[in-house]
């Protein structure tokens, strides 16, 4: 999160642009990284932690993952951005 | 993200930190994958820990205070969350973890008094430093464990619940030992007794007899007890009459909650060496309440089951000796109604003086909200547990066992037990426990059994404690312990085994009053028989008696019951039921209909006939005669006044009530809920988390076996441990099985994995290592522990 600000304080995108590349970057790495580590693992503790919310499949951890993180660096980026734009105006 | 979030009564954890990858669950995930052949570790002792192919620890350490670290790391690194928790909840501080919906459990176990007397506990065994070392120790292993972990690798009931471990002490074992007392010797029928009492009236008697002479007691009769009550200044029975109903409606313990234990001397085994049975039965749960261990010291091979929270093997066995535990039962928790002066509840009469309580203070800290604080009365019998009763006027102290100074370091019962060479050993060690009773089993590779009904046992008479006491006078209170040499005990009987199944501990010879426990009869009946009628026991029979499923209680009732609905017109669709009822062989098997028929049956029937008291609302806190004086009354007693029903005009005698519950039964199993199920179906059995979390619980099991059943797994409660032990003089040939795995963890290989095993009534042999040159090590993985 802490990089996704720094990036985007630094390199100043628009705010829609830091909050889109961020997202995308970064629910993608997430998504992907518990994806690899659960079938890696083959451990049934995914599943399990699915039934204790309800019943999702771990395939909706990792997009719920993916999200969460998508949507933390998404925000991190956009107040990076909105913030150098605001001190130092566009690159 | 990364605060819990409110969700009606629950508290969600913090979206952001439980999902993130590098610290949230995923990284239980990713542990649970690991598997690491070879760990060194740099600490405070030296020792090697093999763990074999089910994640059992052999521990090997030059001192028995290095192994006993290891065994603290040990206990922490695959039951840290469950140990944690099952302490918090004896301490009366689950709120801080879930919240105020647990804020009257807390407010009951503080009461209770469980903290304050692990306190008590730990001012006594700091008095033996070698024994209070090892306490320490094992805390030292621990918090060694608890110090080196990651938060990302906290167990994942603490992210769930947004809590972290906290740190162990010996106070905290002493609240385990305390937690075990609650479970073991915390149930008593005094309130609901002295209330039949009332309802009963002269025939009180006749329906609660404290003895049932078809009982075969733990320890066989005619025994020499050794002492007489008129030498050891007894405590008068309260001849108060006429108190009052007490409208406490109380949670009750699932009724047939118990163990088995028994053992053959060479004579009865087909190998001609001794071997010894236990199988105790506790709520089942997921983590397992047991954990397997193997601890090796220059002075000590010891093997068994341990309880994650304290130090020692609690059942076992080493080259010399084994030895296995059941309840006693003993009554050791009584209540006093005190009498207060005014409504402010400051004041009490004792021996015509008004004495002032004693309030304590505790603070109760609930989950994201504020304090509470909770006072609680003392008298000086006990703490108030019920401060307001119907009359303003009264309240009920009580006085339980574990409120009692302790004498001696209890927890050094197991590590005498560990090094333990002989009988004398054996004797020696369990004098140090003093609650719960056990019947403590035991045999030794020189040919010895015994069995000793162990713990302190208050000296009372006359039905002294059965009842709610007269708690104004001072002389009621327990006037000391039976000196331990007369503890019920037997060696080396005539009759080649020894056995207990929670049977009454004695006949009614036995000279000192501890009753009204919860005594069963129909398990230890049951043992005896099958242990008479063979000459010759090898380990596989023995696996089959611990799975044996025949219900002496149908054996007893059912042709009564079949012979009374004889004369009863009956269609088609009954004749079926009553015909199967007529060619079924009494088992309790998981797939038997007929078990659901007669189960069901007798539940209605028992219901039915004390209609006075099931069927009055206003009489919910008043006991019911057992089932067991049930049977016996329909024996002997066929003209008894209770057989009608109080809601009819009609006036019934005892075969309108079999052919009235035997309808009911009908309907029942007709239902959807219940139509075509199978006796494993029916009862359901499950096997919940800790904390009920359900996706990390079992929800559903069918297994064999029932409540009074030698299987005596029943629907929440059963075999939490089998275990099967030779003495051979090659050294110990043992089989062992828990329904659980030895890591705590969910969704690790070693959670759940040997459930199915257990329910399938197999065993593992278990790997007893004489010493680090076994091959078998080579397959295991170590953690070898070096010194900094």
């Amino acid at each position: 999160m802490l990089l996704s600000f720094v990036l985007a304080f630094y390199f100043r995108p628009s705010e829609g642009k830091a909050f889109g590349i961020a997202f995308a970057t970064t629910s993608v790495l997430w998504s992907g990284m518990v994806f690899w580590l659960d079938q890696w693992s083959q451990s049934p503790l995914s599943a399990m932690v699915g039934q204790v919310f309800r019943g999702l499949q771990p395939a909706h951890l990792y997009w719920i993952t993916g999200l969460v993180g998508g949507i933390t660096a998404g925000l991190s980026a956009w107040a990076g951005s909105a913030i150098g734009l605001l001190l130092f105006g566009k690159k | 993200m990364t605060r819990s979030i409110k969700a009606g009564e629950t508290n969600l954890p913090p979206l952001g930190k439980f999902i993130c990858p590098s610290t949230g669950f995923w990284q239980n995930v990713l542990a649970a994958g690991k598997t690491a052949k070879k760990e060194d570790i740099l600490s405070a002792v030296h020792g090697k820990i093999h763990l074999d192919n089910r994640a059992v620890p052999h521990i090997f350490a030059g001192s028995m205070k290095d192994a006993f670290f290891l065994q603290g790391y040990m206990h922490a690194y695959h039951r840290l969350w469950q140990m944690d928790f099952a302490t918090l909840a004896a301490e009366g501080r689950v709120s801080e973890v879930a919240g105020v919906r647990a804020l009257d459990f807390d407010k009951i176990k503080r009461r209770k008094g469980l903290a304050e007397s692990a306190r008590k506990s730990i001012e006594v065994w700091k008095k033996f430093p070698e024994s209070f070392a090892l306490v320490e120790s094992y805390t030292a292993g621990v918090n060694f464990f608890i110090d080196h972990l990651d938060p990302k690798d906290y167990p994942i009931e603490y992210k769930l619940m947004n809590d972290a471990p906290r740190s162990w002490s010996p106070y905290r074992s002493a609240l385990f030992h305390k937690s075990m007392a609650e479970i073991l010797c915390g149930r008593e029928q005094d309130i609901e007794l002295s209330n039949a009492k009332l309802v009963f009236g002269k025939d009180f008697e006749l329906l609660f007899p404290e003895n049932n002479p078809q009982t075969e007691p733990v320890i066989p009769p005619t025994t020499d007890w050794g002492f007489k009550m008129e030498n050891l200044d007894p405590v008068k029975p309260d001849k108060k009459e006429g108190i009052g109903y007490l409208d406490i409606i109380r949670e009750s313990s699932p009724s047939g909650l118990g163990s088995n234990n028994w053992a053959v001397n060479a004579a009865k085994s087909s190998t001609g060496n001794p071997i010894l049975c236990n199988d105790p039965h506790l709520t089942l749960t997921l983590p397992c309440i047991w954990y397997e261990q193997q601890i090796v010291t220059p002075e000590m091979n010891v093997y068994g089951v341990t309880f994650p929270g304290i130090p020692g093997v609690v059942i076992g066995f080493n080259q010399d000796i084994a030895w296995g535990v059941t309840n006693a039962g003993w009554d050791v928790l009584d209540w006093y109604r005190i009498q207060w002066k005014d409504a402010t509840h400051r004041e009490y009469l004792i021996d015509g003086t008004w004495k002032v309580v004693k309030n304590r203070y505790d603070t109760i800290r609930i989950k994201n909200e504020n304090f509470v604080i909770d006072t609680v009365k003392l008298t000086d019998w006990g703490p108030v547990v019920y401060e307001h009763m119907n009359n303003p006027k009264e309240g009920l102290s009580m006085h339980w066992i574990i409120h009692e100074p302790s004498v001696d370091c209890e927890l050094d019962a197991f590590v005498g037990l560990g090094k333990g060479k002989n009988y004398s050993d054996y004797r020696a060690a369990i004098r140090k426990f003093p609650y719960p009773a056990q019947n403590m089993a035991f045999i030794s590779r020189s040919n010895d059994i015994a069995l000793t009904v162990q713990g302190l046992m208050p000296i009372k008479t006359g039905q002294l404690g059965r009842f709610v006491l007269d708690g104004t006078k001072s002389e009621h209170n327990w006037n000391g312990f039976l000196p331990l040499e007369f503890n019920p005990h037997c060696l080396n009987p005539s009759r080649g085994f020894i056995s207990s199944a929670n049977q009454k501990s004695t006949d009614a010879s036995f000279p000192n009053y501890y009753n009204d426990g919860d005594f069963r009869s129909y398990r230890g009946n049951m043992v005896n028989r099958l242990l008479r009628e063979k000459d010759k026991w090898s380990v596989e029979d023995m696996m089959h008696l611990q799975h044996n499923t025949h219900s002496l209680k149908a054996e007893t009732i059912l042709p009564l019951m079949l012979k009374m609905m004889d004369s009863v017109q009956t269609d088609a669709k009954k004749q079926s039921v009553i015909s199967a009822l007529k060619n079924w062989n009494y088992a309790y098997d998981s797939t038997s209909v007929e078990t659901v028929y007669f189960d069901v049956w007798f539940d209605a029937l028992h219901h039915l006939m004390w209609d006075e008291i099931t069927m009055d609302t206003s009489r919910k806190a008043t006991a019911i005669p057992s089932e067991e004086t049930t049977v016996t009354l329909m024996q002997t007693n066929p003209g008894l006044s209770y057989y009608d029903i109080k809601s009819s005009i009609e006036k019934e005698q005892l075969k309108d009530l079999v052919s009235i519950s035997f309808d009911s039964m009908m309907t029942k199993i007709s239902t959807p809920e219940i139509a075509g199920k199978n006796w494993g179906n029916y009862k359901a059995s499950a096997i919940p988390h800790m904390a009920r979390i359900q996706a990390f619980g079992i929800p559903f099991i069918s297994t064999s076996g029932g409540k009074e059943i030698i299987n005596a797994h029943a629907k929440t409660f059963g075999p939490s441990w089998r275990m099967i032990v030779e003495l051979t003089p090659d050294g110990p040939k043992a089989f062992g099985v828990y329904p659980g795995g030895q890591d705590g963890r969910p969704g690790n290989p070693n959670f759940k994995n040997m459930v199915e095993d257990w329910a399938r009534g197999k065993y593992y042999s278990l790997d007893y290592l004489m010493d680090e040159k076994d091959q078998r090590i080579s397959s295991f993985s170590t953690l070898e522990f070096k010194m900094k």
